[in-house]
C-alpha cells in the first residue's frame, strides 16, 4: 500500500519545479511545456488525495483536466506560431508592446 | 515494501526529469525531459492502480501534446542562443524566482504533512475498486454529464480557435513575411 504522502509530495515538487520555469525561463514553448509539467502535479496530487479519501470524484477532476489541457495546447501552440509570425521570436520577454 | 521503492524510483524520475525540462537550453531536450516525466508519471498511476489514467496520460500527454510540441519546435526552427539557465546566477530575477518556487514547495509539502496528520494512520492512497473504467465511466456520464459535454464544446472551440489564430489573411501574409524576413530566414550558408 502505497502511503498518501508519496503522491503528494511528488507533485508539490512537479508544480514547484514548473512554477520556477514559467517565471524563469524566457522561451514561449518551454514555459508552455512547464505548465504542462504544473498539470501534472495537480493530476498526481488529484489522483492521491482521492485514492486516499476513496472518492471517484479525483479522477474525473483528471480526466477533465487532460482535456482542458489538449485544448489549451492547441491554442497556446497557436498563439505562439502567430506571435512568432508577428515579431520573428518566441522570447517572451521581447512581448513588451503593453508596457508603454 | 517492494511497491513503495519502485514507487519512489518513478517519483525520483519523474522529478528529475522536471529538473531537466526547467534546466535544459535546447528546446528539443526540454520536449524528451518532458516526455520522461510524462511516462514516469504514469507510471505512478499504474502503481496507484489505475491503468486507465495511465494510457489516457500516454495517449493525451506523451501522445497528442507533446507531438503538437516537437511540430512546433521544428516548425519555427528556433536557434537562439541564451535562452536557458546559463545566466542563472548573475540575473538577481531568477534568483528571486527561485527562492519563490523553493517557498512555494515548501508550503505544498508542509500541507500534505498537515494533511498526514489528520488522516488515519496506515492508511493507503489506493484506486484499484475506484479507478475500474465501469466505475469512472458511471459517474463520468452520470453525474458530470453536463460538464462533459462543456469539455467537448470546449475542444471544439480549440479547433475553430486555432484555425482563426494561425489562418494567413490573403495579402497580408506577404507583407509580414517582408517584415520580418530577414529575422526569419536561415542564416547564411545554411541548407539551401
Amino acid at each position: 500500500m502505497i502511503p498518501v504522502s508519496f503522491p503528494l509530495i511528488t507533485g508539490a515538487f512537479l508544480f514547484a519545479l514548473g512554477a520556477f520555469g514559467v517565471i524563469v525561463r524566457r522561451n514561449a514553448i518551454v514555459v508552455f511545456m512547464c505548465i504542462e509539467l504544473m498539470l501534472n502535479g495537480v493530476n498526481l496530487t488529484l489522483i492521491g488525495l482521492a485514492g486516499h479519501q476513496q472518492v471517484v470524484d479525483g479522477p474525473v477532476f483528471v480526466l477533465f483536466i487532460m482535456a482542458v489541457a489538449a485544448a489549451e495546447a492547441a491554442v497556446g501552440l497557436a498563439i505562439i506560431i502567430s506571435l512568432y509570425r508577428r515579431k520573428g521570436t518566441v522570447d517572451v520577454s521581447s512581448f513588451d508592446s503593453l508596457k508603454g | 515494501m517492494l511497491l513503495k521503492a519502485i514507487y519512489l524510483l518513478f517519483a525520483l524520475g519523474a522529478v528529475t526529469g522536471a529538473a531537466n525540462v526547467v534546466s535544459r537550453r535546447n528546446p528539443v531536450n526540454v520536449a524528451i525531459s518532458l516526455l520522461f516525466t510524462f511516462l514516469c508519471v504514469a507510471s505512478l498511476y499504474i502503481l496507484h492502480g489505475s491503468p486507465l489514467l495511465a494510457m489516457i496520460q500516454i495517449i493525451v500527454y506523451a501522445g497528442a501534446i507533446l507531438i503538437l510540441v516537437v511540430f512546433t519546435i521544428m516548425l519555427l526552427s528556433l536557434r537562439e542562443p541564451g535562452t536557458g539557465l546559463d545566466d542563472f546566477w548573475t540575473r538577481p530575477q531568477k534568483l528571486a524566482a527561485a527562492a519563490a518556487a523553493t517557498i512555494l514547495g515548501g508550503q505544498l509539502v508542509y500541507i500534505a504533512y498537515q494533511a498526514l496528520d489528520q488522516a488515519t494512520p496506515g492508511s493507503g492512497a489506493d484506486l484499484r475498486e475506484l479507478a475500474a473504467p465501469a466505475t469512472l465511466a458511471h459517474v463520468l456520464f452520470d453525474k458530470y454529464l453536463l460538464p462533459f459535454e462543456v469539455a467537448s464544446v470546449l475542444l471544439l472551440l480549440a479547433i475553430v480557435g486555432t484555425v482563426v489564430l494561425t489562418r494567413r489573411p490573403k495579402g497580408t501574409a506577404a507583407a509580414i513575411d517582408a517584415d520580418h524576413a530577414d529575422e526569419i530566414a536561415p542564416p547564411e550558408g545554411g541548407d539551401s
